[in-house]
């Protein structure tokens, strides 16, 4: 865009591209006014003056009206559920509240829906009339079929004028996301062993220490901290001290599972549209994540970032836990193979019991990739 | 969206679930719009339309019908026409429908409808034959007299079918320029000669107008009659983009129609000028506009079919041949060249052809079918040049003649009427001379000099200019006697109408003083068959054609009364014949010399061009070219002792069809941008420039023109179309009055918004009233930007734009700013003295 659209767009809210497309009704209006300033001349009726004078009236009161209304539309965008499974329907309501008296029949918002682990990039758009001092409320229903984090975002909103000559564009930023949940599908059979392995920096705790149960030993006795529990207050010494003293205990060092999920897209030839080995990943995921659940064993779900190369882990106890880790991977961006997995074998060096890794759909231990 | 691009549409989104894991299917609406509506929205449409233009067209003519019957008839009409549209079974059905209820309704009620039909055009002719001033029209017989059920009837029928037309325009396209043309083309009945309907009707058509425009252009109006389901939303997949749109809002089209109502109305209050009754487009013409004349005087004189029976005449000579010609267009091509030393600005008649018998629509130039007259052919060859009496001395001018492109079956022999168009006693006239048949009585030349030097078709001749000082004898001819009972013959079928003009024209010598000699009673008669013409009749080069089995004499003298001068010359020939004049019909070229284009000197040096005796100093030998536009036909009568004498029966051209003459590019041009007259009578006297020209010949007008449109043609274009500016005038007046108006009252309201609150002692909501109004004029001063800026921001803002300006202290800024604050939370602690000290900085600002 040039300095001068740039300009126009700021003052005016004029959208150029958008106004190409009112070329045509452009160049046709002028034709028409052409034909009837002509029947005018040559013809000298009335009726002709009084239609030539009509047409060139009309352009500049629709003009100053559309671009006097505009401000007088709303714009909201609201999910109609929180989530959605896959193959499911996921509707979002659109509301425009016009409180104008004069309708404005040609209302259009820039809009754009995705998978994030699929990137869709043609642009959408909804022609609408906005009725005069009326919400109209309409609902979008998106049919998805595969899980990961559902976007949809609303750029821009573009009014044109009654005869089609300008276009005036108001910019939005309105974006919702819904997570879409995999299929469930059983567990596949997998190891039942606890974790016994250490990372390269010999610091095995850093996988461990995210989170535990307590046991009943006392580690030590120390001044109060913002944020201690107050059963935790030690009140005999505290009151012989004179200082608010609390208990510090042991923390219980369980034995984890570790959920490894690598998310690899491979490019279009290996990973078919029907036979999708990234949603398999995922089904696989979350499938052995709910049995773990269920059968009450806590586990950690390594989340790899491909940005820095890093694992995060996320301790899971209960199915929200479960679905925030899932919803965490869906916005890790995905670019063809992961390096998760490299990562993974520079990571834990000692052993692969208790280690979910699950890649391509499959169950995979250490050595198999080896 | 049929079946195909349904599945395709399906297969598109199967796809985008496959490869994106996400597809947008129909989108819907929470209250859809019902399809009943819609139709409804546009029935009503399809109603102000229909009555806008039929009734509106009937009411322009002042004709009775039954309004609440027409009401009732033309909703009924427009809803079942809207309705066509509202499913894919009533779009197939209900075409042949509304047919088949049109054709019934025409069965059933066609004695009504026809006589309304005729009660209207009998109407509309009698207008028309007022506006134009024609003579006669036609006359349609009705059959049933009340005019208050028959015009109903014809109402209801018409409408039945405009619904159609407009149901196509608006339900079907909702396109302006067709929905005009439907309305605009019947509407023409009435606007064509000045009539407007009344306000009314005018409104309802611009409310159609405005409605269709923004609603055609705007969207939203598409009824899928053709879904089977009811689909609110379409979709168009393309390249860059995917488009899902809506297609029609039921509110959103009544709510435009108001506002075009609304707009309509105030438009026709400012603009109803154009519409008043002094308005007139009388005067506005134009090529265009007398074109569109000619067909239409055509039509209403000779009905439509006279339209079909018609042929354009390239011009020059016909040969006697007068019918079928609707209009004669020259070509401009040179017919003859000329040269000679013109003595005087008489007219001369360069002769050809001579036409003795009539029968249907031609002058025959032989009696062959007569048998007492065997010998026709010599007659008229030897009847041509009866001598009359010349003296030694009298003056004779060579001509040179060159025949480039004119009928070489002639020689064109020149010669002089012998009076002038000057009003008065006949025996005043200068009957003093006639054309002398020089050849035979001076045998100075022979009768053409065919010099070996020049071509076949160049030859020498001579004229005998009238020349005041010149003493014509007279002579009788015992064979024009002879003869002269050939030249009193007409038709036994035309009798009646000769009759009956002659009468009108009061031709019959017993009419005339019996004391007068011969020849001044039969110049008498065609002096007064002459003025008859001028006042009864009128000039034209498009007269319109004559409808078959009519005969082009009867048709001219009867009915259409306009002609051009063959018109003139073979019915004067006739009606002379009847009064008892002996009369021929002549064709040829006419010379003017004032006014033919091409007019140069070729010579100073006149020696052997001219005769002794000419009492004018010759200016010079020039030549003149003339076409087909100088082709013209001329009656001769035979005046006792002066022999055949030619005389100008065609009055002459008033230039209100001057149009004809502009055939050239730039002559149609000059057409359009110099308003030409249309009227007939001359209530103003701003006819006098055409009562000047005593000529026919079209090369006039175009002259004029062309020297009009080339000296000042900005200035006749302007004045010509002068009654266009007006409504534009109306409207940029009502416009700044309304722009002012707006402006002041809203600085008014603010104004008194203050005083109240300061009346109330609220000085905090004062504060913020102006801080508001303030902040709006930095908005568009471009200082401040943004929707709704923080008092923070302002104050930032204002502050950088301060310290550029320098004409504030910044200390003041931040004061008025924190007090603005202050208001903004509790307005009821800012005090009068601060109110006031922020107000005056507000104000500096």
């Amino acid at each position: 865009m040039t300095k001068h659209q740039d300009l126009l767009s700021d003052i005016y809210g004029i959208n150029a591209p958008m106004n190409k497309r009112n070329l045509p009704y452009r160049i046709t209006y002028i034709l028409e006014i052409i034909l009837v300033l002509l029947g005018a001349i040559f013809y000298r009726q009335p009726l002709l003056s009084v239609l030539l004078l009509l047409l060139l009236l009309l352009p500049p009161l629709s003009i100053i009206l559309t671009k006097h209304e505009i401000n007088k539309l709303s714009i909201d965008v609201t999910p109609l559920s929180r989530e959605v499974i896959s193959d499911g329907i996921l509707n979002v309501k659109i509301s425009v509240t016009y409180t104008g008296h004069i309708p404005l029949m040609n209302c259009m918002i820039n809009f754009n829906y995705e998978n994030l682990f699929y990137p869709h990039d043609i642009p959408q758009e909804f022609v609408f009339p906005s009725e005069a001092r009326k919400t109209g409320e309409f609902t979008l229903p998106f049919s998805v079929t595969k899980a990961g984090m559902i976007q949809i975002s609303v750029s821009a909103l573009n009014v044109t004028d009654y005869l089609h000559l300008y276009t005036f564009t108001r910019p939005l930023t309105e974006t919702i996301e819904i997570p879409v949940v995999p299929h469930d599908i059983p567990a596949p059979p997998y190891s039942k062993k606890r974790v016994a392995a250490s990372t390269t920096d010999g610091d095995p705790s850093e996988i461990y220490t995210t989170g535990g149960e307590r046991s009943q030993d006392v580690r030590e006795l120390r001044e109060y901290r913002a944020g201690d529990r107050l059963k935790d207050v030690h009140w005999k010494l505290t009151a012989k001290t004179d200082e608010l003293m609390v208990r510090e205990f042991e923390e219980i060092k369980e034995l984890y599972y570790l959920i490894i999920p690598i998310l690899n897209k491979p490019s279009p030839d290996e990973n078919t549209a029907a036979n999708d080995v990234l949603q398999d990943t995922l089904e696989v995921f979350l499938s052995i994540g709910k049995d773990l659940i269920k059968e009450k064993e806590p586990y950690s779900v390594a989340i790899f970032s491909s940005n820095d190369n890093t694992f995060d882990y996320k301790l899971v106890t209960t199915e929200e836990d479960l679905y925030s880790a899932l919803f965490k991977l869906y916005k890790c961006p995905i670019d063809g193979y992961s390096k998760a997995y490299e990562t993974y074998k520079e990571k834990f060096t000692a052993g692969t019991d208790g280690i979910i890794l699950i890649q391509d759909g499959k169950l995979n231990s250490k050595e198999t990739y080896e | 969206m049929n079946s195909r691009q349904r599945k395709k549409e399906e297969q598109n989104r199967i796809n985008e679930s496959l490869v994106y894991g996400i597809t947008l299917s129909d989108i819907k609406k929470k209250h859809s719009d019902n399809r009943f509506f819609l139709c409804l929205v546009r029935a009503i449409l399809i109603f102000l339309a229909v009555y806008g233009t039929i009734v509106g067209l009937v009411a322009s003519f002042e004709l009775p019908f039954n309004v609440p019957l027409v009401i009732i008839s033309l909703a009924v009409l427009s809803l079942i026409a809207s309705f066509i549209y509202y499913n894919k079974i009533t779009f197939y059905v209900g075409y042949i429908l509304i047919f088949l209820i049109v054709i019934i309704i025409a069965f059933a009620f066609y004695m009504y409808i026809n006589s309304g039909f005729q009660a209207f055009l009998n109407e509309v002719i009698s207008r028309y034959e007022t506006f134009f001033s024609l003579v006669s029209g036609r006359v349609a017989e009705e059959q049933i007299t009340d005019r208050y059920l028959t015009v109903t009837a014809m109402i209801v029928f018409v409408s039945g079918i405009f619904s159609i037309f407009f149901n196509i325009t608006i339900a079907g396209y909702m396109d302006l320029p067709m929905t005009f043309i439907v309305s605009f083309i019947p509407l023409q009945f009435a606007f064509y000669i000045d009539i407007v309907p009344p306000m009314i009707y005018l409104v309802m058509l611009l409310c159609v107008y405005i409605s269709v425009a923004v609603l055609g252009r705007s969207g939203r109006y598409t009824l899928p009659y053709k879904y089977k389901e009811d689909t609110p939303f379409g979709r168009i997949r393309k390249k860059k983009y995917t488009s899902h749109y809506y297609h029609a809002s039921g509110n959103g089209m009544m709510h435009i129609m108001g506002c075009s109502l609304i707009l309509s109305v105030i438009v026709m209050l400012i603009v109803g000028s154009v519409f008043s009754t002094d308005f007139s487009t009388r005067r506005l013409s134009n090529v265009v506009k007398d074109t569109t004349d000619k067909y239409v005087k055509t039509v209403v004189v000779n009905g439509i079919t006279a339209l079909f029976n018609r042929y354009d005449a390239k011009g020059g000579l016909s040969n006697g041949q007068l019918g079928g010609v609707r209009s004669v267009n020259p070509d401009y091509q040179t017919d003859l060249i000329v040269d000679y030393v013109p003595l005087n600005n008489d007219d001369i008649y360069l002769k050809a052809y001579t036409g003795v018998r009539y029968e249907r629509n031609r002058f025959y130039n032989t009696i062959s079918d007569n048998a007492s007259y065997a010998n026709a052919d010599a007659i008229i060859e030897e009847d041509d040049y009866i001598p009359v009496n010349a003296s030694d001395n009298t003056p004779y001018v060579k001509m040179l003649i060159e025949n480039k492109d004119a009928d070489k079956t002639y020689y064109y022999q020149p010669y002089v009427p012998i009076y002038t168009t000057a009003v008065g006693s006949p025996s005043k006239l200068g009957i003093a001379g006639s054309r002398i048949n020089f050849f035979n009585t001076n045998n100075i030349f022979d009768r053409i000099i065919l010099d070996t030097s020049l071509s076949d078709d160049t030859y020498e001749t001579v004229y005998l200019p009238l020349m005041g000082n010149v003493n014509y004898g007279a002579n009788d001819t015992a064979k024009a006697e002879e003869y002269k009972s050939l030249y009193l013959e007409y038709p036994d079928y035309l009798e009646s109408t000769l009759s009956q003009v002659a009468d009108e024209a009061s031709l019959m010598t017993e009419d005339i003083n019996s004391q007068d000699s011969q020849a001044v009673k039969t110049l008498t008669i065609a002096e007064k068959l002459k003025t008859f013409y001028e006042s009864n009749f009128r000039y034209t080069m498009t007269p319109g054609s004559t409808p078959y089995n009519e005969d082009v004499i009867e048709h001219f003298l009867t009915k259409n009364r306009r002609g051009f001068c063959a018109h003139f010359a073979s019915s004067a020939t006739l009606l002379l014949r009847y009064a008892g004049v002996p009369a021929r019909y002549c064709e040829g070229y006419l010379l003017q010399p004032s006014s033919t284009i091409n007019n140069k000197k070729i010579s100073d040096i006149t020696d052997g061009w001219l005769s002794d005796g000419t009492s004018t100093t010759p200016t010079g030998v020039y030549e003149i070219e003339l076409s087909d536009a100088n082709a013209h036909s001329w009656v001769e009568i035979y005046v006792d002792g002066y022999g055949w004498i030619p005389y100008e029966m065609t009055p002459p051209d008033y230039g209100d069809e001057a149009s004809t003459a502009s055939l050239g590019i730039f002559g149609v041009f000059a057409g359009l941008f110099n308003p030409t007259e249309r009227l007939i009578d001359d209530t103003d006297g701003s006819f006098a420039r055409g009562l000047d020209n005593n000529s026919n010949d079209i090369t006039d007008a175009l002259g004029n023109a062309i020297n009009d449109a080339s000296s000042n043609w900005f200035a006749n274009f302007a004045s010509s179309v002068g009654y266009l500016l007006l409504p534009f005038l109306w409207m940029i007046i009502a416009l700044i009055v309304v722009i002012a108006v707006w402006l002041g009252s809203k600085r008014l309201v603010l104004e008194l918004r203050r005083r109240r609150l300061i009346k109330k002692g609220q000085y905090g909501e004062a504060l913020l009233l102006e801080y508001r109004a303030a902040l709006s004029r930095w908005k568009k001063k471009g200082i401040v930007k943004g929707d709704n800026p923080s008092v923070r921001d302002v104050k930032n803002v204002l502050a950088n734009y301060i310290s550029n300006n320098n004409s504030i202290d910044i200390d003041d800024l931040s004061c008025l700013m924190d007090t603005i604050q202050k208001a903004a939370f509790s307005p009821d602690d800012i005090a009068e003295g601060i109110y006031t000290r922020c107000r005056i900085i507000l104000k500096e600002l």
